[in-house]
């Protein structure tokens, strides 16, 4: 516990000692904000129910880049050496980097709240459905959060590991249209069930269903589990 | 403290160290020496549970570094050859990282973290962000996470490597001044180095060990002398007083009976007058039966050419010693 902490306070003070976390909140708020005020506009609706979703997409490209750094610049600068010899285990290494970026995530979509209080301010949007919505939201970033961890893990190079990432989150993006194109038959179900921004679906509607908890949850779980199998191979290299 | 048993290393199919054993007490420092790529390194990174042997065992305080690898972790301090660091991290930050990662107790932290800057000599770059450092300040800042937690157990691997001439004696009395409460292994390509800061080195070349001495062994069997091993069918005394007698020859030794008529020799000649065909000539023009004569197969001398015998690193190692000349 105690070196899973101290790896996280580790990762979360070089994120903002450094410009990265500063750059990374302030693109994906500027992108946010002109998909938040554009939804306004059309929809017309006092609610976040079509803003939530469309940050997949900022997510898509904005990961990648958080979760680069976290093994691949270990590996690179050779500092992993030194860590891999200190008295911790492989797996609080990996939740400790885990849980820094997902404290960046939070922090990053926690500043999108002043959105939800504007829609608050001028309509009577449902306060459920915001709120189940952000869990989904704050669920989704950390599935993204743990497969850019694992890919980070696998590269030496940042420049690979977050195109490493940015190409499976890819891949896991598009099974949703391939999931719409095959909507009748089991193979749709299937890919709709793989598909990760299906799953915030019922979120962003107010509702919380164990399937998604379950999908997310094991998602991260195996990802996590990935990762620590690929740190510890590097030892036997 | 230290033992390593028949450690073999292979890269893929490149073999990197091959049965290397050899036993450090407690307090004692332990010189690896070697020229570059002699797998020094690779040694350092099995001990310190860094990645495992191929075959072999390691034990560091009694704990087996593949079984019990968090336990050796616990009790080694370790410092890499080419010191990597968090850039982005003060030398505080970054030294409280380490301690907490090493279980220092948090109301000790903080006094212990001032004293081993202090034993160092970084506490005034304590709040400098490490990639602003100089490297001598790095290579201290480097030793400086190798003590924290006070590790029974210092791993060091070239630790003056890339200091001044003053920051290198700096780090040397450094090293002295812990060993007795600490255990210290640190490698060197560099000779006079061992002399000055080790009791015992290992001398490692092509990844096996060829030779474990005092640094005053190891200087005597470099002042100059090639060792050269014969047996002969003949009376010891007379034989041994022949053999005295031929130009070139330094001193015989008696190496025991090889069996009841058969005596060993060794005898110490001069580097490059090569005595072989002499000592033939006077065995067999005694009517002694000559049985074996060889120049000792791994000659220190051929190792000690490629390592570095000044203070001043050389960056390209002579090109005879790689072909096995003997050097003159």
């Amino acid at each position: 516990m105690r070196g899973t902490l101290a790896v996280m306070q580790k990762e979360l003070t070089t994120y903002f000692a450094s410009p990265l976390a500063y750059v990374v909140i302030a693109i994906f708020l500027c992108v946010s904000g002109i998909f938040f005020s554009l939804g306004l506009f059309f929809v017309r609706e006092a609610s976040l129910r079509s803003f939530l979703p469309n940050l997949s997409v900022i997510l898509l490209i904005i990961v990648p880049v958080i979760t680069m750094r976290l093994f691949a610049e270990e590996r690179g600068s050779g500092t992993i050496e030194l860590l891999m010899t200190y008295p911790i285990t492989d797996t609080q290494v990996v939740l400790g980097k885990f849980l820094a970026a997902f404290v960046l995530y939070l922090v990053m979509i926690g500043f999108t709240l002043l959105y939800a209080l504007i829609v608050i301010f001028y309509g009577r949007p449902e306060l459920g459905p915001l709120l189940s919505g952000y869990l989904g939201v704050a669920l989704m970033g950390a599935c993204f959060l743990s497969l850019g961890l694992f890919a980070s893990s696998l590269a030496r190079s940042q420049v690979v590991a977050a195109v490493l990432a940015f190409g499976m989150l890819l891949v896991l993006w598009i099974v949703d249209a391939a999931a719409n194109v095959l909507a009748t038959g089991p193979a749709g179900t299937v890919l709709s069930y793989l598909s990760l921004v299906r799953h915030l679906d019922d979120p962003v509607k107010g509702v919380i269903d164990t399937r998604d908890l379950v999908y997310f949850a094991s998602f991260i779980v195996i990802s996590l589990f990935l990762t620590v199998r690929s740190v510890e191979s590097a030892r036997w290299k | 403290m230290i033992e390593a048993r028949e450690l073999t290393k292979y890269y893929g199919t490149k073999l990197a160290i091959y049965n290397v054993t050899f036993r450090v007490e407690k307090g004692e420092i332990l010189g690896l020496l070697g020229p570059n790529a002699a797998g020094k390194t690779t040694t350092m990174r099995i001990l310190t549970a860094y990645m495992p042997p191929t075959s072999g065992t390691a034990k560091v305080a009694g704990y087996d570094v593949l079984e019990q690898s968090l336990e050796v972790r616990r009790r080694i301090g370790y410092l890499p050859e080419n010191v990597p660091l968090y850039p982005d991290l003060t030398v505080r930050q970054y030294l409280e990282f380490v301690a907490k990662v090493k279980g220092v107790d948090g109301r000790e932290r903080d006094q212990h973290i001032e004293e081993v800057m202090d034993r160092v000599n970084v506490l005034d770059r304590a709040d400098s962000l490490i990639g602003k450092l100089s490297r001598g300040y790095r290579q201290r800042v480097g030793l400086a996470q190798a003590l924290v937690g006070n590790p029974p157990v210092l791993i060091l691997d070239e630790p003056t490597s890339g200091l001044d001439p003053r920051q290198v004696i700096e780090v040397r009395q450094l090293i002295k001044e812990l060993a007795g409460e600490h255990t210290v292994i640190l490698s060197t390509h560099i000779l006079p180095e061992v002399s000055m800061t080790c009791q015992r080195v290992v001398i490692i070349s092509d990844g096996t060990v060829v030779a474990e001495d005092t640094p005053e062994g190891l200087a005597r069997r470099l002042s100059g002398s090639e060792r050269i091993t014969v047996h002969v069918r003949g009376p010891a005394d007379q034989v041994r007083q022949a053999l005295e007698r031929i130009p070139g020859v330094l001193a015989v030794h008696e190496t025991g009976r090889v069996t009841n008529t058969v005596h060993g020799f060794a005898l110490d000649s001069k580097v490059g007058s090569d005595v072989r065909e002499r000592v033939a000539q006077v065995v067999v023009g005694n009517g002694w039966g000559l049985l074996e004569l060889h120049r000792e197969a791994m000659s220190l001398e051929e190792i000690f050419v490629r390592l570095t015998t000044t203070d001043e690193p050389v960056r390209d190692e002579p090109a005879r010693a790689r072909e096995g000349v003997p050097m003159r």
